[in-house]
């Protein structure tokens, strides 16, 4: 009914207007539920190895990415909601740009994306070796 | 003084009689320091059946909150040419039930927020019933709450938030950061009775920090942090324990001839 | 259970992941990584414990903030699946490393 006004499941993914922390939100949700599937598709082939050898190709690259991602924004959750590295409080002044998206958990975010891209580098060049793309 | 014609695309929807929402345009003549209160009003004189809520128009009741071009703003806080758009939004606030065009039903956001006891609480009965003093406080412990007890409770953090959008029972972020600002207060003694409130089912942690009501926030109250903060003290309380320095009585016949009230 | 104490094993059990899960990683890519014996099968079996329950809760989050009148049927419901689940993949980790 419109009369209820609410977002709804669309406002999760819908990361328009706001800021980096939103979208990084979308991205860890949608990360999740993608680790969830892989655990599924990897528990049967497992099961059933002979139905599904295992052969290294490129479609691990997403899985690179996936995991890599939630794992450091993970890191990156259980840090701020631990009440750490947040910034201070302040007696607040007009223009207010010194909120929990601007100092010292915005830096810390930075370092985040920074970890994520160097670990997915180093599992990529894992799986460059073991596709004998690179020797 | 430059002037330029903008279109309005105002939402309506009137409940009792509407089967559907729909649009209707206006042009208004906007200058450099119209807001978009400004607008509104002037549309009104053309078409009265506009339902607007509005009272002080300088961004201190927190009445006029409404979608302006998707993002949840105080009217009269926002100057139209400062959105840079030829053509201007204005829906009324998501995740409220609506009223009448752009008037919504702030009932349930006020319960929510009754629920975790917005008010100090304390032991000496006797005290406050005939208060005898001042209760003192410094400048550090001051300032721990100080920012969150800014909020103008406008419902513009709440329109922002992502899980508001799909659970109606979240507690809401002004709720929380009301909790947080009253736990946090060393004057207060209710800190048990407010976590056990906010830490159940649709409490803090169905907050996951996406910040959005910290960006939207026209008083820079910040209840990102304020939750953030209050998840670090529900689960130091779980491990450490969480203790607070209570605050000093400063009696009246301690105080100086001009500085008592009575 | 308080849900404070749900998510405090949440983050535990993300940390125990990075460290159980890098092991894991490790010995299966690297060429050259020798781990093997009743330490590696220990390592997964503590890492299929801590990725069913981080998954399940997660799961669970997901659909109380969907469906939240039902939220005390959902987590019944999510810890009965877990435990079924956890068991069979307990028992096809121990067959395969083995």
């Amino acid at each position: 009914m419109k009369e209820e006004n609410r977002g709804g499941v669309f406002k999760w993914f819908d990361f328009r207007n706001y800021s980096l922390e939103r979208f990084l939100y979308t991205m860890h949700r949608i990360s999740g539920i993608g680790l969830v599937i892989w655990i599924v598709i990897h528990t049967i082939q497992n099961a059933f190895p002979r139905l599904f050898p295992f052969m290294y190709g490129w479609e691990y690259t997403i899985l690179l990415l996936i995991l890599s991602f939630h794992a450091a924004n993970g890191v990156r959750l259980l840090i701020t909601e631990l009440g750490f590295l947040l910034g201070k409080t302040y007696r607040p002044v007009y223009p207010y740009k010194m909120g929990v998206i601007y100092g010292t958990q915005k830096k810390f975010t930075v370092v985040i994306l920074l970890i994520f891209f160097i670990i997915f580098l180093v599992m990529f060049y894992y799986l460059m070796l073991n596709m004998r793309v690179i020797t | 003084m430059e002037e330029r014609w903008i279109l309005f695309k105002v939402f309506r929807y009137n409940p009792k009689v509407d089967k559907f929402p729909h649009w209707d345009g206006f042009k208004v003549k906007v200058d450099r320091g119209t807001t978009v209160l400004d607008a509104l009003l002037r549309i009104k004189e053309e078409d009265p059946t506009l339902a607007v809520r509005y009272s002080c128009r300088q961004s201190i009741c927190g009445s006029c909150g409404m979608m302006i071009n998707g993002k949840p703003r105080l009217a009269c806080y926002t100057r139209v040419l400062s959105l840079g758009t030829d053509m201007v939004e204005v829906a009324p606030l998501k995740n409220f039930r609506i009223i009448k065009d752009l008037v919504v039903d702030f009932s349930d956001f006020f319960k929510k927020e009754r629920s975790i006891y917005p008010f100090i609480i304390r032991s000496d009965a006797e005290e406050m019933m005939n208060p005898t003093g001042a209760y003192k406080q410094t400048e550090e412990e001051l300032l721990k709450y100080l920012e969150f007890a800014d909020c103008i409770e406008c419902g513009c953090c709440y329109a922002a938030c992502p899980t508001t959008a799909t659970d109606p029972l979240y507690l809401g972020p002004q709720a929380l950061n009301k909790a947080y600002r009253f736990i946090m207060d060393n004057r207060d003694e209710g800190a048990k009775l407010r976590l056990s409130v906010v830490d159940s089912d649709h409490g803090c942690w169905r907050c996951h920090f996406a910040a959005s009501c910290s960006n939207v926030c026209p008083k820079g109250v910040d209840p990102a942090k304020a939750i953030q903060f209050l998840k670090g003290v529900i689960m130091r309380e779980k491990t450490v324990g969480f203790k607070k320095e209570g605050t000093t009585l400063i009696k009246m016949s301690c105080l100086k001839e001009d500085q008592r009230s009575e | 259970m308080r849900e404070s104490s749900l998510m405090m094993l949440h983050y535990a059990a993300a940390v125990v992941l990075l460290v159980t899960g890098s092991i894991h990683l490790m010995k299966n890519n690297i060429p050259g990584m020798e781990i093997h014996g009743p330490l590696y099968l220990v390592n997964m079996l503590i890492f299929v414990s801590a990725l069913m329950y981080h998954a399940m809760n997660g799961v669970r989050v997901i659909l109380i903030e969907l469906m939240p009148k039902r939220s005390r049927a959902i987590s019944y419901i999510i810890l009965v699946l877990g435990i079924i689940i956890y068991l069979y993949i307990a028992n096809l980790v121990i067959a395969l490393v083995r």
